[in-house]
């Protein structure tokens, strides 16, 4: 199977997708006895693989999610609680088990090594509190969510300051409650997921791993090294999709604070005040809305460090709390007076150009200067172009492994030669993306171009690394003949997209679908304006050079005008 | 007793619970079981001056009302459980009659509420 191919190809880098000829046949032996297979057994098969790609999962996936389903222990002495938090996890996919007695959850979460622990704060016998420090003695990085009957008390502020991941009060609103849970889980595996520093992807079976050989990437990975002892701030820049997250969290695991929180914000998911409102907290009554005390990701993440992204999107007013905090670690709560200390080492992410919103004063100086202590700049896929098989290889066998289509033995040469050959604006998340919808749409052990996204498929072959383009246009206006085109810019497929993610378990589908939608609203609007960048900008609401920078980001290219810079054309 | 206010408050409950009508039911059948115990233990506490006792169970009673919003009781309780934390015993003393009446109060109003979702056959 594969794995077989795979131990081959790695003895050749250059035959990464292909069984030797030797496997080859074995694959049309096999596809001979699948063919004879599905004239005798046809509707059967036809509707088990049906049922795997349409999102009813077969028993494959079944099996698979109740293997990845992540555990909760849940400890109250009150029953109802434990019955009512129970019944509403599993709703969400989510085991649970139950401790009545401070004990009996320390025995629990030793035994089970659970995701998340929900903890009562007051319960006969012993503090939650102390349970707390027990439970951390086990294990650190666990988070733990308090369940309290008052939310404004000084023991939930000092249950924060300990290192609780977060607290409800009861009465449990549950959909709050399952959202809540749902974040500590996926913080936990952020924490917990091991980040290889590998330059070769055999190594990598469980973990994420940087995946590539080029000289590009290996700078990156000496750079991670160098700086991730060193407690000063990281900026981590490079297109939408290179793998920001996966470098913060590599610098966060081989820093001396990997036994503290993680915690990942993206600056472009919230509005404004409600960014400020979830890195500093806020006091009762600081806004409407506001009707308790909430602490905020920089004091609860105390020791820790926090993972900024897209900082370049953050509003003016935050980006100054946040100088502030990088200058002297401290703070107030939105709506306080009391300053708080904290100690946090911050890593902040952008794909946009902060120097040139420093000149258009969309973006602070002094903070530019405080956050790149140290720059890590991921290269772009089409820049590093050795790497593509390298990573085709390894999410061809992360995507078999998720989805349980382990009989899929490879790309077929024509798709090997197209994915080869595309020029990746969306770089490595859209390659994962792609080969997710590869692998699940496959009928028969070969991927062929057949079962590849369309985006592959009508794309134009790339010769030479393209620069992104309008990047040197001088004109507001372009040719009106010129019209912007991109890859990937059909939404037809958005919902098949979501579901092709889900199915795979990803932990990143905001951000694939959020870039997904832009990409489309950005070449859409430009079309409409025949692309017309002021004008874009208007309708859209946003300053020119956002336009400018997302044309560049997505590699939107304006046809005409990009073959007369190549002097094809006038 | 402020009798304005409703002794429990089922819609606010059901949507803290997700709008499901089962749960609810379960955690009444729940309450009907195990608080008229903890009544009996509060008073029984108080009586042996064990305050720390007072403080659990008022702590516990007031958690299990709060579930159907049920405003009235739950606030004598958490009157009690801070006068309790106080060490103010003659306080409490006064407060355990007016819970009493609460408590018989919401336990007609959950049995009913139970009876009317039980099918009849």
């Amino acid at each position: 199977m594969f794995n077989h191919i795979a131990s081959e190809a790695d003895c050749d880098p250059n035959n990464i997708m292909f069984p030797s000829k030797t496997t080859y046949e074995w694959t049309r032996i096999r596809r001979k006895i699948s063919l004879s297979l599905s004239l005798k057994f046809g509707s059967q098969i036809c509707s088990q693989i049906n049922q795997s790609c349409h999102g009813t999962p077969g028993p494959f996936l079944s099996r698979h999610e109740s293997i990845q389903m992540a555990l909760v222990v849940v400890v109250d002495d009150d029953r109802s609680i434990r019955h009512m938090v129970s019944q509403s996890l599993e709703k969400i996919h989510l085991r649970v088990e139950t401790a009545a007695t401070a004990d009996e959850g320390l025995q629990l979460v030793t035994r089970t090594q659970p995701d998340v622990v929900l903890l009562d704060i007051m319960m006969p016998g012993r503090s939650g509190l102390d349970v707390l420090r027990d439970i951390q003695a086990i294990d650190r990085r666990l988070p733990v969510i308090f369940i309290t009957a008052d939310s404004g008390t000084s023991t939930a502020i000092e249950a924060m300051q300990l290192g609780a991941y977060d607290y409800v009060s009861k009465p449990l609103d549950l959909p709050s409650l399952n959202r809540l849970v749902q974040a500590a889980v996926d913080a936990r595996r952020l924490m917990s997921t091991p980040v290889a520093l590998a330059a070769d992807p055999v190594s990598d079976q469980a973990g994420k791993v940087f995946v590539g050989r080029s000289p590009q990437i290996l700078d990156v990975l000496k750079s991670i090294g160098r700086v991730a002892a060193q407690d000063v701030p990281v900026l981590i820049r490079g297109e939408s999709g290179t793998g920001k997250e996966l470098a913060a969290q590599a610098i966060y695991q081989h820093s001396h604070r990997r036994d503290r929180p993680f915690m990942a914000i993206n600056c472009a998911a919230l509005p404004d005040t409600l960014l400020e409102s979830e890195l500093f907290g806020h006091e009762k009554g600081a806004f409407t809305g506001a009707d308790r005390r909430r602490i905020g990701k920089f004091e609860q993440c105390h020791g820790g460090t926090i993972f900024l992204d897209e900082v370049g999107d953050m509003a003016p007013v935050v980006q100054g709390k946040v100088l502030r905090l990088l200058q002297d670690q401290r703070f107030e709560r939105v709506g306080g007076n009391e300053t708080i200390g904290t100690d946090v080492r911050v890593i902040a992410a952008t794909n946009r150009p902060l120097e040139e919103m420093v000149e258009s004063k969309t973006f602070r100086a002094d903070l530019l200067y405080r956050l790149n202590g140290v720059t890590i700049f991921i290269p772009p896929l089409r820049d590093r172009r050795e790497d593509i098989q390298p990573l085709l290889k390894h999410f061809l066998m992360r995507s078999q492994q998720a989805l349980s289509k382990l009989h899929i033995e490879g790309l077929s040469p024509q798709s090997l030669e197209l994915l080869t050959n595309y020029s990746w604006p969306g770089n490595i998340r859209e390659m994962y993306s792609v080969v997710q919808q590869a692998v699940l749409n496959a009928i028969g052990p070969i991927i062929i171009p057949e079962f590849l996204p369309r985006q592959i498929t009508d794309a134009h072959p790339v010769t030479a690394a393209p620069a992104p383009v309008m990047k040197e246009e001088p004109s507001d206006t372009i040719d009106t003949h010129s019209l912007p085109t991109t890859q990937n810019s059909s939404l037809d497929d958005l919902s098949a997209f979501i579901d092709s993610e889900l199915r795979s378990k990803t932990t990143d589908l905001y951000a694939a679908v959020v870039d997904r939608v832009e990409r489309y609203l950005i070449t859409r609007v430009l079309q409409e304006t025949n692309g017309n960048q002021s004008r874009t900008a208007e309708i859209l609401g946003v300053t020119r050079a956002k336009i400018r920078d997302r044309i560049a980001t997505f590699n939107i290219s304006m046809e005409h005008k990009v073959r007369m810079d190549n002097g094809a054309e006038n | 007793m402020n009798p304005a206010v409703p002794v429990t408050n089922p819609a606010v409950a059901l949507q803290r619970l997700g709008n499901d009508q089962s749960l609810l039911t379960a955690l009444t059948a729940y309450f009907l079981e195990d608080a008229p115990g903890l009544m009996g233990q509060l008073r029984a506490a108080n009586e042996s001056g064990s305050i720390e006792e007072v403080v659990q169970t008022a702590h516990g009673l007031k958690g299990l009302a709060a579930t159907f919003e049920a405003i009235p009781f739950v606030q004598i309780a958490a009157d009690i459980e801070a006068h309790a934390k106080a060490g103010d015993r003659s306080t409490i003393s006064s407060l355990l009659p007016p819970l009493q009446r609460e408590f018989e109060r919401l336990v007609a109003v959950l049995e009913a509420s139970t009876k009317s979702a039980t099918p009849t056959s």
